[in-house]
């Protein structure tokens, strides 16, 4: 059973989340910077975290700091960014042992509550108040390699390729990393504007988890915090697509062994948690079990693909699947996704299989308190939502889906674009 | 149950008990309260480098089709009336498995019926059924599979480099074998492989997180019978110390060139590699730890980027240090990976820059025990060897300068070092 979250006003615009766990043996504090998704920012955003990580006015030099994390019993210091729908959130965490662990007896919490706040407010300026060219520069590269990694795996590099295809129009499509012809061209003078930009008008969601003392943490960044002038964006929740586009297919040839298809799906506005739910439960037994309808048939009757895999994206309305098929089987595979997702929606499927879909995505929803990166990523989902469900009731809530519901989400599923990456043969060969 | 007894760690305040019950099985079961998931794996000691083995007392060393141990775990979730996935499917647990070198393990979480689970488990991995239609079905399914892993550079990254520091181990061989070894395999050598290496006695249990330990036994009660005597030698080893070749290189498409640095170590038995890697990892720390000179040289050259990792491998009778990360000059970092070793070889290791290591892979153990999923694999991977895994966590704790590097000095050598390189293509793919 997890413990509810606690959410307090620290700031302008500035919230602290605690989650008390005492199974745990480590502490885990996330500064989250949400800031809206824009093309035009999305990449200089995307370069602070990453930035922040190499250095602040404490620890100037990259190995101090590092050796200052390894002191703290090889505590992790992550930056990261992602995004949720029309947001894009950098991250700056930290996790180390509670202080119970520390063989010094060591003040775990307050030292890093400490270093993550000056890590995150107090950057390692130059004589020119700018970021260091250096780290400017090692930093610029990586991110750019990192939007070129997409490229590394075949799988995720297809999903995106039909998400680009789908979002072309909307603010979901701008990438969480921003593009890579930008992100080549920051300089540390917009970097460092980036940076102020986030401290003076993103919303910061500061999330502890763990079995330590949250108060401690607590009273660190509020003293931070408080002191900051602050203009703070007001988010309004973009508009989600009700009918699909015009339909889109396009292939694509590159040296890969496995071909690999993505089929875009608009699922419609929905107009109430219910509607959200029924999707949910609808896209599990479609294909996120291992007993789903695409699994069953798709894979294991007919052999068409080695893996064929739904999701639905709640902020964006669209449902992906995903599938690894031989170039042969392109259409075979296609045909076959498409009518099983028919047959849901005439209703083709039994009360004991919603009854197990509904078992398994209790299951996962009820496993969300045992892992500290879980409780966070599941409580910065319910900020963003603007609710403050628990897993437990969100299961509840899952558990009420009827078939009739699941045969409506199904119908509501239009299919709008398809891409497929293939290897050298002919594609549409039979 | 003919004998259990309970092991603690005064420094984690945890504990898990060992059982062993009268059909032969091994259990380790560690309840974790305040958790919400049981977490369970069913594993036997056998895995892909299991290639030449003799199954029956006095026979000849037989040489089995490469990746018939994965082959195996595919087929082992099907019975006669359905597969194992229908049955969990009543159940709401996750499950899943897989093959590694030297294991295969049969897992799944939950967090309700949890019993019921359990039975499923132990009863499928027990009850094999194969005919000669459900195991040529399987030959396009897997195919696929080893299609799959062709495309991935991380895959192959770590392949290639095995290829090159392995003269003779199956360690070397791709898990799921090739499409042309896993076509001599049928339906009868299965049985045969089944028979030799699901003896319950070549097998654990372990559990942990939510669930009761009179439960566990309960399910084995009513599911296993007694094990018949374990007849099972395998072919020793023959491998030099030196590596097949010192650089192999592949073409795929990725971004920024990978690569994976592999410090070819002497094996000892798998009590000491499994003791012996924690020193190891210390070692790792302080050579390229994200605290170290070495990192910071190269991170300034822009030779390397925070995909840059350690990670020590190890099983039953091999041992190796590797090095792996993203980078437009992996020659750079491997000489300069060889140099670093041969300096702390010689020089030893500056107090500080010990304590660092030493204090972050402390940390590192600690933390294994706050996961349900991470206790059940480290007892499970201590099982094999024979070692306690708190006692991982005293080792780390206790460790000095010195055993490190005699350590390193012993067991690995910077001549004994190979590098694999993943390359873009010359024409590389444009990205949109």
């Amino acid at each position: 059973m997890s413990t509810p979250l606690c959410r307090e006003r620290i700031g302008d615009g500035v919230y602290f989340s605690s989650v008390g766990e005492d199974k745990f043996k480590s502490d885990r504090i996330t500064v989250c910077f949400v800031a809206p998704l824009k093309r035009e920012d999305a990449a200089e955003n995307a370069i602070v975290p990453f930035i922040l990580r190499k250095g602040c006015r404490a620890f100037p030099d990259f190995t101090l700091l590092n050796k200052k994390l390894a002191r703290l019993y090889g505590a992790i210091l992550d930056a990261d960014v992602t995004k949720y729908g029309d947001r894009q959130m950098m991250h700056v965490s930290i996790q180390a042992l509670d202080d119970r662990y520390a063989i010094g007896g060591d003040e775990m919490v307050r030292e890093c509550a400490e270093l993550l706040a000056s890590v995150v407010l107090e950057p390692n300026f130059d004589a020119d108040g700018l970021f260091p060219e250096k780290d400017l520069e090692l930093e610029r590269q990586y991110l750019v390699d990192t939007i070129d990694s997409d490229l590394n795996d075949k799988r995720i590099y297809a999903i995106k390729r039909c998400t680009g295809i789908m979002f072309r129009d909307e603010p979901f499509g701008v990438r969480r990393y921003g593009n890579r012809d930008e992100a080549g061209r920051i300089t540390r003078q917009a970097a460092t504007r980036a940076w102020e930009r986030l401290v003076r008008t993103a919303r910061v969601e500061i999330i502890f988890t763990g079995a330590g003392n949250a108060e401690a943490a607590k009273r660190v960044f509020a003293e931070k915090f408080s002191a900051l002038e602050r203009e703070p964006v007001e988010f309004v929740k973009p508009a989600i697509k009700a009918k699909a586009g015009a339909f889109v297919s396009e292939d694509e040839k590159m040296d890969v062994a496995q071909g690999k298809l993505v089929m875009g799906y608009r699922c419609g506005a929905p107009e109430s948690r219910e509607d959200i739910n029924a999707m949910r439960v609808m896209s599990a037994m479609f294909g996120a079990t291992p007993f789903s309808k695409l699994f069953n048939n798709v894979r294991e009757k007919m052999s068409l693909c080695y893996y064929c895999i739904s999701r639905y994206d709640r902020p964006t309305g669209v449902m992906i699947v995903d599938s690894g098929v031989e170039t042969a089987n392109r259409q075979a595979a296609q045909d076959e996704i498409q009518n099983q997702l028919s047959l849901m929606a005439a209703g083709d499927f039994t009360d004991e299989e919603l009854a197990n879909t509904i078992l398994i995505m209790k299951n996962g929803l009820q496993t969300v308190g045992d892992m500290l990166d879980t409780i966070e990523g599941w409580y910065l989902t319910r900020i963003l939502e603007d609710d403050s469900l628990t897993p437990e009731e969100d299961a509840a809530d899952i558990e009420k889906v009827t078939a009739q519901q699941v045969r409506l989400a199904a119908a509501k599923a239009e299919l709008e674009t398809v891409y497929f990456l293939h290897g050298e043969e002919a594609a549409g060969d039979d | 149950m003919i004998e259990e007894k309970t092991v603690r760690s005064e420094r984690l305040g945890d504990s898990y008990k060992v059982i062993k019950h009268d059909s032969g099985l091994t259990m380790l079961l560690a309840p974790m309260p305040g958790f919400s998931s049981a977490y369970a794996m069913f594993a036997t000691a056998y895995g892909s480098i299991d290639t030449r083995i003799r199954m029956t007392e006095g026979g000849e060393f037989e040489k089995l089709p490469e990746g018939i141990a994965h082959y195996l775990e595919h087929k082992l979730f099907e019975s006669e009336d359905g597969d194992a996935f229908q049955r969990y499917a009543k159940t709401g647990a996750s499950a899943n498995a897989f093959t590694a070198f030297d294991r295969t393990s049969y897992l799944f979480s939950c967090t309700d019926r949890f019993e019921e689970s359990l039975e499923i488990l132990l009863d499928f991995a027990t009850h094999p059924y194969f005919t000669a239609e459900t195991v040529a079905k399987e030959q396009g399914i897997i195919g696929q599979e080893i299609r799959m892993y062709d495309d991935s550079p991380d895959w192959r990254v770590l392949f290639n480099l095995l290829g090159a520091m392995y003269v003779n181990h199956p360690v070397k061989i791709d898990i799921a074998g090739t499409v042309e070894s896993i076509a001599q395999i049928n339906a009868e050598l299965l049985y045969r492989c089944y028979g030799t290496f699901y003896n319950l006695r070549n097998m654990v249990l372990v559990v942990a997180g939510n669930f009761d330990t009179d439960t566990v036994l309960r399910v084995a009660d009513r599911v296993l019978k007694k094990a018949p005597e374990l007849h099972l030698e395998r072919a020793p080893v023959d491998e030099p110390d030196e590596v097949a070749s010192e650089y192999t290189e592949q073409k795929l498409p990725v971004s920024v060139p990978m690569f994976q640095v592999g410090f070819k170590g002497r094996t000892g038995t798998e009590a000491e590699n499994m003791r012996g890697s924690v020193l190891d990892e210390i070692f790792l720390e302080a050579l390229c730890g994200e605290a170290s000179e070495l990192y910071r040289r190269l991170y300034d050259d822009g030779v390397i980027n925070s995909t840059f990792g350690t990670e020590v491998f190890s099983g039953r009778d091999y041992i190796s240090m590797l090095v792996s990360g993203e980078s437009r000059d992996p020659r750079a970092v491997f000489s300069a990976l060889k140099e670093g070793f041969a300096s702390i070889t010689e020089n030893g290791i500056a107090a500080s820059d010990f304590e660092e290591a030493q204090k972050t892979v402390y940390g590192h153990y600690v933390r294994m025990g706050e996961r349900v999923e991470g206790v059940a694999s480290a007892l499970m991977n201590c099982y094999f060897p024979g070692v306690d895994p708190y006692e991982l966590c005293e080792i780390a704790a206790h460790a000095t300068a010195q055993d490190v590097v005699e350590r390193a000095k012993t067991v690995y050598s910077e001549k004994h070092a190979a590098l694999s390189v993943i390359t873009p293509p010359e024409d590389k793919q444009s990205d949109d």
